[in-house]
């Protein structure tokens, strides 16, 4: 049953590759009954891909016009103003509509419109946006239209509570700590990099540090481990703590408007502190390729669509992968104030994402390792100081002031080292045209790679088991990473 | 008893840290200079005076996210106030960017004219002042600001309150200020064409000034001779986006300049371009 939930994403289109990983993984279990599972699996996710992909070509509301009110379900910023994702009372359905950056336009705000619906346009050659917008239940754009506000807060009450704290909390913060180290710390504490202007996304992307700003497992990971020690500074019973967490995971997950890389997160971080809870210790890479699996049952284009699903999905799984191999080895000898230990993660998850990040933007960051040996670290203190700030925002003013302060210091030190190694020349390097075939043939190497370590991994727990009656995994859980 | 320590370590960092960056705030408060910054905002303007924790400034761009990263830089990090803003006229690209302003300073007052627009932008604009509950103060000849320092600026344009609040030409009612302090001067013309220059210099109003920021981004329809030759500038600063549409500056523009033997600077090309004042009795120098 186990290895059923495990295989099941409809792996049709991105070729093998997810597969086979997962197969490497599992590579204890019977594989006759492995294989049929692939099959069935299969089978199964090109029947969903297929059925959703004929929905967005036949397009069958093209040039309808639609006249009625609006509820927005969701805004965020583009580069001319804003988009807006409108659900339409009457018919049910969601259409993007664009709309200058002011007035500005939130969660709840009803809407009367007219306007033709046509299928979403790509741009631009190098980005698929239909498929891209077609991911989020979106099939087509407003055009010729005409709307006007006729009321708000006519969403679900508590979504919009929970928005409207998050929207206070931010104001909290850019009150108080200057830009860019405020969009920086709104960044890494819900997701987003949207605050940063266009030159210093530039320096994140060419040092590879787009990442603390993204919400995934990792940021995820560290709200959940402040929360289970906010828990017992309460005064909570660790399993109360862990319950605590949960909640408090799945409060944060809705904050952030439920992007799909916070749910994977949110997912996996919940499947792990239930288990802790239980006392039964999953290993983690069920909990990933589980949560995997489901995200893509219930929206099978994520897997070839959405890259920030495949970065975050196959840097997360690198991480788990190949950790136990680097902690054995490496860092219980050189333990040097937990940097080997970062090196060690960043690396794994690198190597895993490398081809992804060739393929879809043209270059990699040759630089990415040592930024993030330097920014890593400070991150959890930073997230930490910014969350104070928001929060003594909202009781005395004075005292978020001088946690900004505080606080400045660690972000500023992230914006300037990022800025500074973004300057070097060979901080990234161009590639031209990257192959599919490139692509799979990397990942083969690699699983075959991570099967000889697995081997060798699994005698040495063999005999250390006997020595010490503890597994890695367990120690690796205990330690929340 | 581990965790006890760390809790401890911690607090006593936190508390250096805090001495350390206040010892910094002593120091720089003390700094008693004044500088003149032409922010680099791409197709727009926006200038931020600046003397200690004085702050005025000109037009906000028209984008304000950037604005505020141009802010950050040159603002000390632990001044949350803007003591005032003044709109020039209220088109987009000198607008724009001020709405995201008041999320993130406080603002003591807003000089404007009563001239009004149709657009969004100028509306939400509007709204926000009056919710932020920042003063207003009308923009005529001779409204005088005065900074700790002495310096002083004044406002040259329009000369009497704007009849026509609805006129279509914006610009025609720019606002027009010059600063003076010890013996530099600067002249900021916001996006006002050659007609009402000519109104200027007909009124014999002592303009001359040594950094003039040119009217409307260097277009054909400002900087006419006669008014170069009244302000007399030895720096001109021309404040544009890197191959906007509307192909500022003009060449005719450049030309007249390049004839009175001025300095140009571009914000296109320079970035941010600083002058610093270090006292009174001393010269403003360019710093790059």
């Amino acid at each position: 049953m186990r290895s059923f939930f495990e295989i099941n994403p409809s792996f049709l289109f991105l070729l093998l590759i997810f597969s086979i990983i997962l197969l490497t993984i599992f590579h204890r279990n019977k594989y006759a009954a492995l294989a049929a599972f692939i099959f069935f699996t299969f089978s199964l996710g090109a029947w969903r891909v297929e059925s959703s992909l004929q929905k967005v070509n036949d397009a069958e509301h093209a040039g309808k016009i639609f006249e009625g009110a609006a509820l927005v379900i969701k805004s965020s910023e583009s580069s001319f103003g804003q988009n807006l994702i409108i659900e339409l009372q009457q018919e049910k359905m969601n259409l993007l509509l664009q709309v200058p950056a002011y007035p500005i336009f939130k969660y709840g705000d009803l809407l009367k419109v007219a306007c033709r619906a046509e299928r979403i346009e790509n741009k631009d050659a190098e980005f698929d946006y239909r498929m891209y917008m077609a991911k989020e239940g979106i099939l087509y754009s407003c055009e010729d239209k005409k709307f006007e506000k006729v009321g708000e807060n006519k969403g679900n009450i508590f979504l919009s509570g929970i928005f409207d704290i998050r929207d206070l909390l931010e104001e909290n913060i850019k009150k108080v700590i200057p830009s860019p180290e405020e969009a920086l710390a709104g960044g890494i504490l819900f997701g987003g990099s949207g605050g940063l202007s266009k030159e210093i996304q530039n320096d994140f992307s060419r040092t590879g540090m787009t990442h603390i700003v993204a919400v995934s497992g990792y940021n995820v990971t560290i709200i959940a481990e402040y929360l289970i020690l906010l828990g017992i500074a309460l005064g909570l019973w660790r399993r109360q703590a862990i319950w605590f967490a949960l909640f408090g995971i799945v409060m944060f997950v809705i904050m952030i408007g439920l992007p799909a890389s916070a749910v994977r997160a949110g997912v996996m971080s919940g499947i792990l502190l239930w288990a802790m809870k239980n006392g039964r210790l999953a290993s983690s890479e069920n909990a990933i390729i589980l949560a995997g699996a489901i995200m893509l049952y219930i929206n099978p284009f994520l897997l070839r669509w959405d890259i920030g699903f495949q970065l975050s999905f196959l840097a997360t799984l690198g991480i788990v992968v190949s950790s136990p191999f680097w902690e054995k080895s490496f860092i219980k000898k050189h333990r040097a104030l937990g940097i080997s230990e970062t090196i060690a993660l960043s690396l794994s998850a690198q190597i895993f994402v490398l081809p992804i990040i060739a393929y879809n933007f043209h270059m990699t960051s040759l630089i990415s390792l040592l930024a993030n040996v330097l920014i890593l670290p400070i991150v959890p203190i930073s997230m930490l100081l910014v969350f104070l700030v928001a929060i003594t925002g909202f009781i005395f003013a004075p005292l978020s002031l001088a946690l900004a302060w505080l606080a400045y210091l660690p972000l500023y030190y992230e914006i300037h080292i990022i800025h500074i190694m973004a300057q070097f020349r060979w901080a990234s390097v161009e590639i031209e045209k990257v192959s599919v075939s490139f692509v799979v043939f990397y990942y083969l190497i690699l699983i075959g790679v991570i099967i000889r370590m697995k081997k060798i991994q699994e005698c040495k727990k063999q005999i250390e088991k006997q020595m010490f009656g503890k597994d890695a995994l367990t120690d690796r859980i205990s330690k929340g990473k | 008893m581990k965790n006890k320590r760390k809790i401890i370590y911690s607090l006593l960092i936190s508390i250096v840290a805090l001495a350390i960056i206040l010892a910094v705030l002593i120091f720089r408060s003390r700094d008693g200079g004044m500088s003149v910054v032409f922010l680099n905002v791409g197709q727009g303007d926006s200038i931020l005076i600046q003397h200690g924790s004085q702050q005025i400034l000109i037009d906000g761009g028209k984008d304000g996210k950037l604005l505020l990263e141009k802010l950050g830089k040159h603002i000390p990090f632990w001044d949350r106030k803007i003591e005032l803003i003044i709109e020039t006229h209220p088109d987009a690209d000198h607008i724009g960017g001020l709405i995201e302003i008041f999320r993130a300073y406080e603002i003591g007052s807003v000089m404007k004219t009563e001239m009004q627009s149709q657009s969004q932008t100028f509306k939400t604009l509007e709204d926000v002042i009056v919710k932020e509950k920042s003063e207003v103060i009308d923009a005529t000849h001779g409204v005088k600001i005065k900074f700790a320092n002495k310096a002083e600026a004044k406002v040259i344009f329009p000369f009497e309150e704007i009849v026509d609040v609805d006129a279509k030409d914006t610009n025609a009612a720019s606002v027009v200020l010059k600063l003076n302090y010890g013996e530099n001067s600067f002249l900021f013309t916001g996006d006002l064409p050659s007609e009402q220059e000519a109104e200027i210099v007909s009124n014999n109003i002592d303009i001359r000034s040594d950094v003039l920021k040119v009217g409307h981004h260097g277009s054909k329809y400002s900087s006419s001779a006669e008014f170069l030759q009244a302000v007399k500038p030895s720096d001109v600063i021309i404040s544009v986006g890197k191959n906007n549409s509307y192909g500022h500056p003009n060449q005719d523009v450049i030309q007249r300049l390049l004839k009175q033997g001025v300095n140009i600077f571009r914000t296109d090309e320079s970035g941010d371009i600083i002058y610093e004042c270090r006292d009174v009795a001393s010269r403003c120098l360019l710093q790059n």
